[in-house]
């Protein structure tokens, strides 16, 4: 399948936009898009939108005799697949199914999901060389417009979380699986929720030139881009997965930054998760037990001290835990918010990787606003859910540069 | 006038045949020498028996696996051998389906003359429980000429260096600890193990690996390709492009004629025949040499 | 570079103490210390460019072929195209193996390889190509995608394709408490954390980085980069040392040379 091709005029504008800091969205380019989560009537459906970019993941248990090597563990499968709908090349492809990038996502995540232990396969045991659980979840891209990778990922995610298997009783050596509507569901023993960020790499390509990272990258960004970088972490800050599948390489510099701006995201993203699932599972008729949740809630994140909310953030940066990927309306609050997140000390490891303009209107505004205030605002952003077209966003990337000027003028 | 190089590649049959009127070849050797040939036995250490083979430029690498499994119901009381040969994409650098074919030809040629020779009896543990699986893998790793030689070469080499550890069957539990250097293997067939009920089997299999396969009586070919009225022993990749009628002496270790398998092409006079069959006498010497010197 | 290891505390499935009380591994290697490692060009006959690459029991053979006109329908007008397949024999391993050649494992590495050199060769030099890189591995005992990258490396140098620089891999293990560099097959186990990284070595910058399994927390992954990088400048002075020798020998066979 030969993906889209781009035009040279849409790759250098792509490009330029980047350097000039304002992506052809209207997001910073350490910006991620809003993701939204729907699980669905049916346990184990998760459809998950990162702006245009959809994807839907469903999980299936089944009860199955395990192979004689493994014989005290269950297994979990994961299939991507890229619906025809999905993309112009994927149309004129339908019937070639794996093709190269998708054989890499699927890997990709199914070494984020398995290798990293988050689905524990031995508590998917049911009777010792007998019976064992399969789980199987069958990702499908419906709408690609960049960064499907991230997309899949949080799908598969959701869609495990919400799954539920049917209920089990084990005497001796019977085994008796109880149908769905006889007994309660029983959640999938999840125990920690890898999330992946997905950067696009752009750069000259000569051994020395600096190198840009932007997060979650649209089609035309991807198409552009030389290569991506994709770092799984959890909410606790533990790394489940690094993929770099070749591409431009990148300084061990840039690497670092990527990995904890990852970080920052994963945590965030875990809170809409969670939402998610609280909303999904409060909905169901049948549900009388609350999803396991393995870690925090996602209101206790926010309602937390101050100190431990820092705690949670990366340790060793002065990024604020504002989950940097809510893109709320485009007024001066938002920008401020984001400028302030991106607000750089005097910091070797950031320096001439992202770009950024004035550095001490920045430091300014971190020290202005209390956090308290950092607080209230971060739950008001979290509430609303609407997000702006990309018009708009466009048009409010332009503006603020105005108004942080009056800004700064009425502060001083 | 055209260049050397020039005439090799636009008129490789006539290029050749000006070689062989003065009785050399393109590469230097005479009509009836063969090249040089390098053996080195059992150097992969992850496979029971292993041989490569350097016949010039041309590389085979052969290894066997052993496992056991449970013997069919056809063969209760025979072991299984499993040959395979083939091409890699570093051979030759052909597409995929002419290697496939290729392959898939040396493949069959090696199974008759092969496996007729291994006595798969000695390969049951015990009858209708436990018996041997050998795969015989073969790789060309470059096609330099002359793969059928290498190939049964190889295989042969490889097999007679299988070294299988030692299996006796227990009944009942025996613990799974490793003591003495024998570890106990619990075994269960692999192949047929959706059916339930089907019993485990229990085996203690030696750590050390000491049984040598029997091999009586294995074959080694000889094989030249007949051009002009001469018959050139051992030929390269050039030489085989031009040359279409091949002829393969296959022989016993002692020397004597097992067969010959001739396919076609130009006809083998009597006087060319005895020639060809004095080569091969000499030639089965010198395997027999390195193979010895090998194993 | 770092501290000697703390001892092991004799973990392991088997009772294996994979690090003992002197701080050695299971073949006597100390944990930054990378396995022997042995390498020569230009092994094959008929290919454009070969290597044979051995690191400890790992053995395995790459070939180039390229550029050379696109075998297939899919060719680009301003660049080459790479493709690579990566096939291990069967006997590589110990363990049995009843897949075929285009298994899971196969394939995502052929993919990573791929992915890899397209970033390093310089493509637009030869526009409407198709450059082949075969990898085939003969013996497995553990790093074979770390062993397939520095022998395609090889072989594509062979080849007298351009490259903007060498590539060099490492990976790193986690065994007892302890980054060790170069996990063989015994101390890379598959729910042990690994991490595979391809640097290139004169700037530093890194090709290709995968990671399985998760770490505690994020100031591991950056020792275990260290690591992994240290080990990739270990690997590459020996690769540079057997393309100089290999390079005065061409030179010193055509009479340029006096050696």
């Amino acid at each position: 399948m030969k993906e889209k091709v781009i035009s040279l005029c849409e790759k250098n504008f792509t490009i330029d936009c980047i350097k000039a800091n304002c992506r052809v969205d209207g997001r910073r380019i350490s910006e991620a898009r809003k993701a939204s989560i729907s699980l669905g009537p049916n346990w184990g459906f998760a459809e998950v939108r990162y702006d245009r970019t959809h994807a839907v993941a469903s999980t299936t248990v089944e009860a199955i005799t395990p192979t004689p090597d493994r014989g005290s563990e269950g297994s979990i499968s994961i299939s991507v697949e890229l619906s025809p709908t999905a993309s112009e090349p994927a149309a004129r492809a339908s019937l070639f199914r794996n093709t190269g990038s998708f054989i890499e996502t699927r890997n990709c995540i199914e070494s984020f999901v398995r290798d990293s232990r988050s689905v524990d396969t031995e508590a998917l045991c049911v009777l010792a060389g007998v019976k064992v659980w399969s789980v199987r979840v069958d990702v499908h891209i419906i709408n690609d417009d960049g960064n499907c990778m991230d997309a899949c990922m949080l799908a598969v995610m959701a869609s495990l979380m919400h799954a539920r298997r049917p209920d089990v009783t084990v005497t001796g050596k019977e085994v008796r699986i109880h149908a769905m509507d006889e007994r309660e569901p029983v959640p999938l023993p999840v125990h920690h929720v890898p999330l992946s960020a997905t950067f696009g790499l752009f750069g000259g390509g000569r051994p020395f030139d600096p190198d840009t990272v932007v997060l979650d990258p649209v089609k035309t960004e991807e198409l552009a881009s030389n290569g991506s970088v994709s770092f799984a972490f959890n909410s606790q800050g533990e790394v489940c997965g690094v993929y770099k599948g070749g591409g431009l390489p990148l300084h061990i510099r840039s690497f670092e930054v990527c990995s904890k701006l990852a970080a920052t995201h994963a945590v965030g993203l875990t809170a809409i998760l969670k939402a998610a699932l609280a909303d999904a599972s409060a909905e169901h008729p049948l549900s009388t037990v609350r999803p396991m949740l393995v870690d925090a809630e996602p209101v206790a994140m926010l309602a937390k001290k101050e100190s431990e909310r820092e705690k949670l953030a990366a340790p060793t940066s002065t990024w604020n835990a504002t989950p940097v990927l809510d893109t709320a309306p485009p007024d001066i609050d938002a920008m401020e918010t984001i400028t302030r997140a991106r607000a750089v000390p005097k910091n070797d490891l950031i320096d001439g990787v992202f770009e950024h303009e004035n550095e001490d209107d920045q430091n300014e505004d971190m020290k202005d606003v209390g956090p308290e205030e950092e607080n209230k605002m971060i739950v008001e952003k979290l509430i609303r859910s609407d997000s702006e077209s990309s018009t708009e966003g466009l048009e409010a990337a332009i503006v603020p540069k105005k108004q942080r000027k009056e800004r700064k003028t009425r502060r001083r | 006038m055209i260049s050397e190089d020039v005439y090799r590649k636009v008129h490789p049959k006539e290029y050749l045949k000006r070689f062989i009127d003065k009785d050399v070849r393109p590469d230097g050797r005479a009509v009836s020498t063969a090249r040089y040939l390098r053996l080195t036995i059992g150097s992969i250490n992850t496979a029971v028996g292993s041989a490569l083979v350097r016949l010039g430029n041309t590389t085979v690498l052969a290894g066997v696996n052993a496992t056991l499994i449970r013997p069919n119901n056809a063969n209760p009381d025979k072991g299984i051998v499993e040959v395979s040969v083939e091409l890699l994409p570093t051979a030759s650098g052909e597409s995929r389906n002419v290697r496939g074919e290729e392959a898939v030809v040396l493949a069959e040629f090696l199974r008759t003359l092969i496996i007729p020779h291994i006595d798969v009896s000695t390969l049951c543990v015990e009858a209708d429980k436990l018996v041997w699986c050998l795969s015989l893998t073969v790789y060309c790793i470059d096609h330099d000429g002359n793969l059928e030689d290498s190939v049964v070469l190889a295989a042969v080499a490889a097999l007679r260096n299988v070294r299988l550890p030692t299996v006796r069957m227990v009944d009942g539990d025996e613990g799974g600890d490793i003591e003495n250097g024998i570890e106990n293997t619990r075994m269960i067939d692999a192949d047929n193990e959706a059916e339930e009920g089907n019993e485990s089997i229990m085996a203690v299999v030696s750590s050390k690996r000491t049984e040598s396969l029997e091999l009586d009586n294995f074959p080694l070919t000889v094989s030249f390709q007949l051009f002009c009225e001469k018959a050139l022993i051992d030929p390269s990749a050039e030489e085989e492009v031009v040359c279409v009628s091949r002829v393969t002496f296959i022989m016993k270790p002692t020397g004597d004629m097992r067969g010959i398998l001739k396919e076609g092409g130009h006809i083998l006079s009597p006087k060319l025949y005895n020639s060809c069959l004095a080569q091969s006498k000499e030639r089965v010497k010198e395997y027999m040499k390195k193979l010895q010197a090998g194993s | 570079m770092a501290p000697p290891p703390k001892r092991g505390r004799g973990g392991g499935a088997r009772g294996l103490e994979y690090i003992s009380l002197d701080g050695l591994r299971v073949d006597g290697r100390l944990h930054t210390e990378v396995r022997k490692i042995r390498c020569s060009l230009g092994t094959l006959s008929r290919a454009d460019g070969s290597a044979y690459y051995e690191q400890g029991n790992t053995r395995v053979l790459a070939a180039v072929y390229g550029p050379r006109e696109p075998t297939g329908r899919d060719f680009e007008h301003d660049k080459a195209i790479v493709k690579c397949e990566f096939s291990t024999a069967m006997f590589a391993s110990t363990a049995r193996r009843r897949t075929w050649k285009g298994d899971r494992k196969s394939t995502a590495a052929a993919i990573v390889v791929q992915r890899l050199f397209e970033g390093v060769i310089l493509l637009a030099e030869y526009p409407r190509c198709q450059i082949d890189i075969y990898v085939q591995v003969l013996q497995n005992d553990g790093g074979t995608l770390v062993a397939a990258v520095n022998a395609a490396c090889l072989a594509l140098i062979n080849a007298g394709v351009a490259m903007s620089d060498y590539v060099v891999a490492c990976s790193v293990g986690y065994v007892d408490n302890t980054f060790v560099a170069d996990p063989n097959s015994l101390e890379s186990g598959s729910d042990r954390p690994e991490l595979t990284l391809a640097i290139t070595p004169h700037s530093g910058k890194i090709c290709s980085c995968q990671l399985v399994s998760k770490l505690a927390d994020d100031a591991s992954f950056e020792s275990a980069m260290q690591y992994a990088t240290a080990g990739a400048k270990q690997i590459f002075q020996v690769l540079e040392y057997e393309v100089k020798k290999y390079s005065l020998g061409l030179l010193d066979s055509r009479g340029m040379v006096a050696l």
